[in-house]
């Protein structure tokens, strides 16, 4: 009904219908190239779209694999305790090392206040020359003792301060491939289980074979 | 639905750049007229144009020929694409704007639409340019065009009783601006 009434309308505006043919005569026309660059472009972007349709999924597939590798935790936390032993060997050694560096310091220092105290050494060794060495070896020795007691008091501060060193992840992060391997033992271990494991299966097979045997014998 | 149409539609869905070029030549002359007259700088109009007929490449494969002739669901396209653009990248224009002061009767719409005058016809031409795109695009679609309500609802993606109404509400709001005109 609306339409019909309308169509009677398009029909009596004579006017509008003019107005409006006028209007679309005096429009820009369409560029006489405008379908060759449209054709063009059209080209280039199927050779595009082709390109677009393959990267995404590659950049997916590399950050899900990223993703996998970061997130998925580690097999077996042993060769971490390794690691620690190890660097806890290293420490000690370390302190070892130091206490030998300290031990010679302190008789390096032991000898020259002795030189400063003991103006009167050098007078000794014209008189006795024969004795001078037991002099420096008794010296010596008094030296290491002082030395051991001031180590000895010494040792426990660093062997605690060694243990009570917690080791983070920053000092031994678990991504690297290395802290991810067996220790020779866990892998002899691992060898003894198996063999444990088939001698187990073969008495067992051999036991199952007996049974059989009773059976076919009673038969 | 002719032969050659389903036999476009077939080729445009293969990508086939024969079928591309048969479908601009066939409509992208109307498509062109659509845009421009929506998009008056034709820089603009171009840009448009290209848009409109790749979406129709990429798009093809959605055409329901149950719904719409392949030209007037491609004249949806060129609508929506026109508009978005208007309202992306033009600056906003103030266009003359309905409002209830002095009732026109039917009858003196009637008149001025009707009898046929040169100088009216003027003048209605004048009066276009004061209406919003859209307005403007549909009066061109029902009278120009001669397209039915259904495929103009379906091209603004609105109701055929709607659009009556619209086609109404321009109808009166052109003869205001010829009044406002003439004084």
């Amino acid at each position: 009904m609306k339409e019909d009434i309308l169509d009677t309308l398009r029909q009596q505006d004579a006017n509008l219908r003019d107005a409006i043919q006028e209007e679309e005569k005096a429009l820009p026309q369409m560029p006489a190239d405008l379908n060759a660059r449209l054709m063009q472009r059209v080209g280039s972007d199927s050779s595009v779209r082709k390109h677009r349709t393959i990267w995404p999924w590659i950049a997916a597939a590399c950050v899900t694999a990223l993703i996998a590798v970061y997130l998925t935790p580690p097999k077996d936390v042993t060769p971490h305790q390794d690691v620690v032993a190890k660097v806890e060997q290293k420490t000690e050694k370390t302190v070892a090392d130091s206490q030998e560096s300290r031990l010679a310091d302190i008789n390096q220092a032991k000898t020259i206040e002795d030189a400063q105290q003991k103006p009167a050494a050098p007078i000794r060794h014209k008189h006795v020359a024969s004795k001078q060495p037991v002099v420096v070896e008794e010296e010596l020795l008094l030296a290491q003792e002082t030395a051991e007691n001031a180590l000895a008091e010494e040792i426990p501060i660093h062997t605690e301060e060694t243990a009570s060193a917690t080791l983070t992840e920053r000092d031994i992060p678990i991504t690297r491939p290395e802290n991810l391997k067996y220790t020779p033992e866990e892998i002899a271990l691992m060898k003894q289980q198996a063999t444990e494991a088939y001698l187990k299966w073969v008495q067992l097979e051999l036991e199952i074979s007996k049974y059989n045997l009773e059976q076919t014998a009673q038969q | 639905m002719t032969k050659s149409d389903i036999d476009l539609i077939a080729g445009l869905r293969k990508r086939d750049p024969k079928a591309q070029q048969t479908m601009l030549d066939r409509f992208g002359r109307d498509v062109f007229a659509q845009v421009v007259r929506l998009i008056p700088v034709v820089e603009n109009a171009e840009e448009v144009y290209q848009d409109v007929f790749i979406k129709v490449f990429d798009n093809i494969q959605r055409y329901d020929s149950d719904r719409s002739s392949l030209k007037t669901w491609i004249s949806r396209i060129a609508y929506n694409e026109s508009i978005s653009f208007l309202r992306k990248k033009s600056t906003p224009m103030i266009y003359f704007e309905d409002y209830d002061g002095e009732a026109l009767s039917d009858e003196e719409v009637d008149e001025t639409f009707g009898h046929a005058n040169k100088e009216t016809v003027q003048l209605i031409r004048a009066a276009l340019k004061h209406l919003p795109p859209e307005e403007r695009a549909l009066i061109t679609m029902f009278y120009y065009e001669e397209m039915s309500l259904k495929d103009i609802a379906f091209v603004t993606e609105s109701l055929p009783t709607t659009i009556a109404s619209k086609l109404s509400r321009t109808r009166k709001k052109l003869c205001r601006i010829i009044k406002m005109l003439q004084s």
